[in-house]
């Protein structure tokens, strides 16, 4: 043990403002959150939507038939939506879950930073994260078919809008979820089980119940579908989807509203249950 | 006169219907100031109070002379704050931790991560800076938690139960520490704890909460001179009997232990031997009771208890 206090130069150290300390909590989740797992699944989506958008592009090119619908063949399933889910479940669930867990969150609101503030920068370095295989893939694909001349110019700015779009819509609802998620348990593990679990059960639940009643209404509750929908109507592909596109952009951007307050409000009473 | 560093005025805090605090009011000046109670007293929820984690349910408190409800984030850039519970994030190493609530704290990065290094090796974390924090020792725990209060260098730390957990020997480094720490010109410390003998020779202020009440507030060695002014008697013999006679004699003694206690009156000794040759009993000690912060606490409880008693 040191035999002395430290030298210090009281009051003389440069300091940051609320921004800059913002930035450093947002940088530390950014690199907390990363782990050789979602770097595979992230990878992964990379590899899989680029090939798909290209082989698409290539094809549609020797056939001659062109167009922003050309560029919804990774959408045509739900492989893209649910890799992007296992991303979010792999970042998003320990967001705030871990931080409650080690009780590490008193310390970060003893220093001076707002609850928003914490809330704001976890949630940008989660949506960063959940944006990767969400936006990118997609944008990569494009800007790689069109570098090859599979695509033309005007197609390929509609084909980045629809994929940012789209992928913006993605990562702004599973980010939501999965912090709103996290702020209610101590366990990421929990989190992340109920994140992937109720997406999933969601969407196999309404797909059986909308098959056995003939009742389409039921498809709005799952997420999965309601993207699909919006990105047939993204892609102009014209498909004849069982639920309104409009009403899906709805739900999902009406839910991710409510997650987001969701998990402001709780996060306003863990102070109190801190006690 | 000195200008106060916190103010707290008729402050409580109720969390539903259990009160926490109940009208707290107390005046503290720079320096080392110790928060005692025993568990439950509402101490670190006075901590919390302090700090702008939680707002006060009547009354208002002021740190560095701003209001903690209207202007926490000012009062958090010069407050570190070290949590009675283990907060620490166990997959970072000490170093990193420590340099990371410094840039939370507002600290550039370069500064935060040197500052890291000096506080870490003032706790005597150096060899070990480099290790998870998951892997630390309770003792080790207690150290990177008051590494990170102090990284940005505030002029008030709040120090939660800092001894918790310890044992004696880190008991006492920790107590080294905070005593170096407070030597230091310009800081000030508010030391809560249930530990009495903790705040002795390290606080010059106390504040005695009990129940979430105000016992005493002030400077410590008032407080303990106002307590003092006993005399203690130890006897042997009949000690019903030797009470019955000092009380002939108009003095109130009060039995403690194996001794009585009681209040003197100019030239009091003489009425305590003839008591003594009266009863047949031998005084074995005779002194003035030297006060601890133990007794305070137990004399304020009492009072309290008892508000008509003498």
């Amino acid at each position: 043990m040191s035999i002395s206090a430290p030298r210090y130069a009281g009051g003389t150290f440069p300091r940051v403002g609320r921004s800059g300390r913002v930035l450093g909590l947002f940088l530390h989740e950014l690199r907390a959150r990363a782990g050789w797992g979602t770097w595979t699944v992230v990878g992964f989506s990379y590899a899989a939507v680029v090939i798909i958008v290209v082989l698409t592009a290539e094809f549609s090119s020797l056939l001659g038939t062109v167009s922003l619908s050309t560029l919804h063949a990774p959408y045509a399933s739900v492989i893209w939506p649910y890799l992007v889910l296992i991303v979010a479940t792999a970042v998003a669930s320990g967001a705030i879950a871990d931080d409650l867990g080690n009780r590490s969150i008193t310390l970060y609101l003893s220093r001076p930073i707002h609850l928003t503030d914490y809330l704001g920068a976890k949630t940008a370095a989660v949506a960063v994260w959940v944006a990767l295989p969400s936006i990118g893939p997609g944008v990569v694909g494009v800007v790689i078919a069109a570098g090859l001349g599979l695509l033309p110019a005007t197609v390929s700015l509609e084909g980045i809008g629809a994929f940012v779009a789209v992928g913006l819509l993605t990562t702004g609802f599973f980010t939501t979820l999965g912090i709103a998620l996290s702020t209610l348990t101590s366990r990421a593990l929990f989190a992340g089980v109920a994140l992937f679990g109720a997406t999933l059960s969601a969407h196999l639940a309404a797909l059986a119940v909308s098959g056995a009643t003939g009742a389409n209404g039921v498809l709005y509750l799952s997420p999965i579908t309601d993207l699909l929908t919006v990105a047939d109507a993204a892609f102009s592909t014209g498909a004849a989807d069982p639920i309104s596109a409009l009403g899906a952009l709805a739900v999902l951007l009406g839910a991710s509203v409510v997650l987001g307050v969701v998990a402001f409000l709780r996060l306003t009473r863990v102070e109190v249950v801190g006690e | 006169m000195e200008s106060a560093l916190v103010e707290i005025d008729e402050v409580s805090k109720s969390f539903g219907v259990h009160p926490a605090l109940t009208g707290v009011s107390a005046r503290l000046r720079p320096g080392t100031i110790g928060l005692v109670g025993p568990n439950g007293a509402g101490k670190t929820t006075l901590l919390r109070l302090l700090l702008g984690l939680l707002p006060p349910s009547a009354g208002r408190l002021r740190v560095f002379g701003r209001d903690t409800l209207a202007d926490p984030l000012a009062i958090r850039e010069r407050v570190g704050y070290m949590p009675e519970h283990d907060c620490l994030i166990p997959s970072m190493t000490g170093i990193g931790f420590v340099a990371f609530m410094g840039r939370l704290s507002g600290l550039p990065r370069e500064v935060a991560l040197s500052r890291a290094h000096d506080v870490i090796q003032f706790v005597g974390l150096h060899e070990e800076r480099y290790r998870r924090i998951q892997e630390y020792s309770v003792g080790m725990r207690q150290r990177i938690k008051l590494a990170q209060a102090i990284v940005h260098d505030p002029p008030l730390c709040l120090l939660d139960e800092p001894t918790a957990g310890l044992d004696p020997s880190g008991r006492a480094e920790m107590l080294g520490l905070l005593r170096t720490l407070s030597a230091i010109p310009g800081r000030s410390f508010l030391l809560s704890t249930h530990l009495l003998p903790d705040i002795e020779g390290l606080c010059d202020q106390i504040v005695l909460l009990n129940a979430g009440r105000l016992l005493a507030s002030g400077p410590l060695g008032p407080l303990l001179a106002e307590h003092g002014g006993e005399t203690v008697v130890r006897i042997k013999g009949d000690g019903a009997a030797f009470e019955a006679a000092l009380s002939a004699r108009g003095l109130a003694a009060r039995r403690r232990r194996d001794e009585l206690r009681l209040v003197l009156p100019p030239e009091g000794d003489r009425t305590i031997f003839e008591a003594a040759r009266e009863t047949g009993t031998q005084v074995r000690y005779l002194d003035r009771a030297v006060a601890s912060v133990e007794e305070l606490f137990l004399a304020r409880v009492e009072a309290a208890a008892h508000p008509e008693t003498p």
